[in-house]
């Protein structure tokens, strides 16, 4: 990354800002920003050509469409938030670039800030491109509105959430690779409930694991208004810890900005 | 001679009685069992994804009614290289019929979506579990044709155009970059 210019030091916000503007430029004008979006519409492209396929054959209704579609974009847009997160500073580190931004009168609290809207972004980005998809798929049902409402929410408190895991992992972690893989196995842990249900669970047991995991309540509520046709505050409840990751994930990362250093807290 | 009738009339009975679950195979209306299920169709040609509605009859051929009956319906391909999942065919594949008054008869509907291509057969077998007797139906030839088409429902221009889009932006910031380098 660039170093960020120390005009915009002089506070907390606008070094933020200027950070953020340097880190949003590196992503979408000379990284792999634009790369990644094109990757993702190919895979919504296929996805959303194969859930036609079966819409056409009947084997899936419109509704179950548009909910297939809308987690396929939640997963995927995740998956860019926390790699994009967990590389932020481990990266830096491991490029031998970390050292020069440390050196700038940037507060550390701004390199983070700036960092994570720069992940935010992708999963913007992928919310918004994901919704010609969601369109198409659930026209004629009244159900688009609704959909695109939806997994903006939930998909947005779980990037907030993963940006804020990714983050903290990679201020830890000296070792990209390590941060990468430690954040991509947390988002495979956190997604599984989400696929396995409560096959085996006693039911209060099962809808517990479900209502604790965020990836697992956010989609159950994005279900609950696409297929079951509820209303936005029905089931508000599940995401209760979506929303307790968005606040409480993003805030430790602020938190160990502070302790932000040359090297991790995994080496002495 | 009347004790000669009267055996040879005991031996058909006996023969018929104990061929009687063999017979529970036989064509529907065949014979003397007490409980047939007829299918309304012997062939039906659809295509896959296509939903059809089956009707199957239970008569009661006996003078007194009959309960605690259950039918089932089944699917299988003539292909044995097809695998045929027939939860996949119908979501409600046991009923238990009401109560078939004697000599009486119950309709029982059934909502079959095609889900794999080729010929295959369905039949509705009737269960009666207090005589351990089971009835089935003649069975009804399917044929599924394959549906094939390049742009289900008209999602090809935005599959392509998407990631087109997107691709032209990075074109042309690559070509920016370029430039500037």
């Amino acid at each position: 990354m660039a170093e960020p210019g120390g005009d915009a030091a002089r506070s907390a916000f606008p070094a933020s800002v200027v950070v953020a503007q340097r880190e949003l430029q590196d992503l979408w004008l000379g990284g792999r920003g634009l790369p990644l979006m094109l990757a993702f519409t190919l895979m919504s492209s296929v996805t959303s050509y194969l859930i036609s396929s079966n819409q056409t054959l009947n084997f899936l209704e419109v509704r179950e469409s548009v909910s297939l579609s809308v987690r396929v974009a939640v997963a995927v847009s995740a998956l860019l938030v926390v790699l994009a997160a967990a590389d932020a500073i481990s990266g830096e580190r491991e490029r031998g670039t970390l050292e020069s931004l440390l050196l700038t009168p940037a507060p550390r609290r701004s390199l983070v800030v700036g960092k994570g809207v720069a992940a935010l972004s992708l999963w913007l980005a992928a919310v918004i491109l994901s919704m010609p998809y969601v369109w198409f798929l659930g026209r004629g049902v009244g159900v688009v509105g609704k959909a695109a409402v939806g997994s903006l929410v939930v998909s947005g408190l779980l990037a907030l959430f993963l940006t804020g895991l990714g983050l903290v992992i990679s201020i830890v972690l000296t070792s990209n690779r390590v941060s990468l893989a430690l954040s991509l196995f947390m988002l495979v842990a956190l997604y599984a409930p989400s696929q396995l249900a409560t096959v085996g669970l006693q039911p209060s047991a099962g809808d517990l694991v479900q209502r604790l995991d965020p990836f697992t309540s956010g989609l159950r509520y994005l279900d609950a208004l696409v297929v079951g046709g509820h209303s936005y505050g029905q089931d508000v409840g599940l995401l209760l810890a979506p929303g307790i990751g968005a606040v409480a994930f993003p805030v430790a990362a602020l938190a160990m900005s502070g302790h932000l250093a040359l090297f991790g807290r995994d080496r002495p | 001679m009347r004790r000669v009738l009267a055996v040879t009339a005991l031996l058909l009975a006996t023969s018929s009685a104990t061929s009687a679950p063999a017979r529970g195979s036989m064509p529907a209306g065949i014979g003397s069992d007490p409980v047939t299920v007829r299918l309304d169709r012997s062939a039906i040609d659809t295509s896959l994804g296509g939903r059809i509605e089956l009707t199957s009859t239970v008569r009661n051929a006996t003078r007194q009614p009959m309960s605690g009956l259950i039918a089932h319906l089944n699917v299988f391909s003539t292909d044995p290289g097809t695998y045929v999942d027939p939860e996949d065919w119908s979501s409600h594949r046991t009923q238990f019929p009401a109560a078939v008054p004697a000599h009486g008869s119950v309709a029982l509907t059934w909502p079959v979506q095609a889900v794999n291509s080729g010929r295959l057969v369905v039949y509705v077998a009737v269960t009666d579990v207090q005589q351990h007797r089971v009835t089935v139906s003649m069975p009804l030839e399917l044929t599924v044709s394959k549906r094939q088409t390049v742009d289900p429902g008209g999602v090809l221009p935005l599959a392509v155009g998407v990631p087109g889009a997107v691709a032209v932006v990075l074109g042309l910031v690559l070509l920016r970059r370029r430039r500037t380098a």
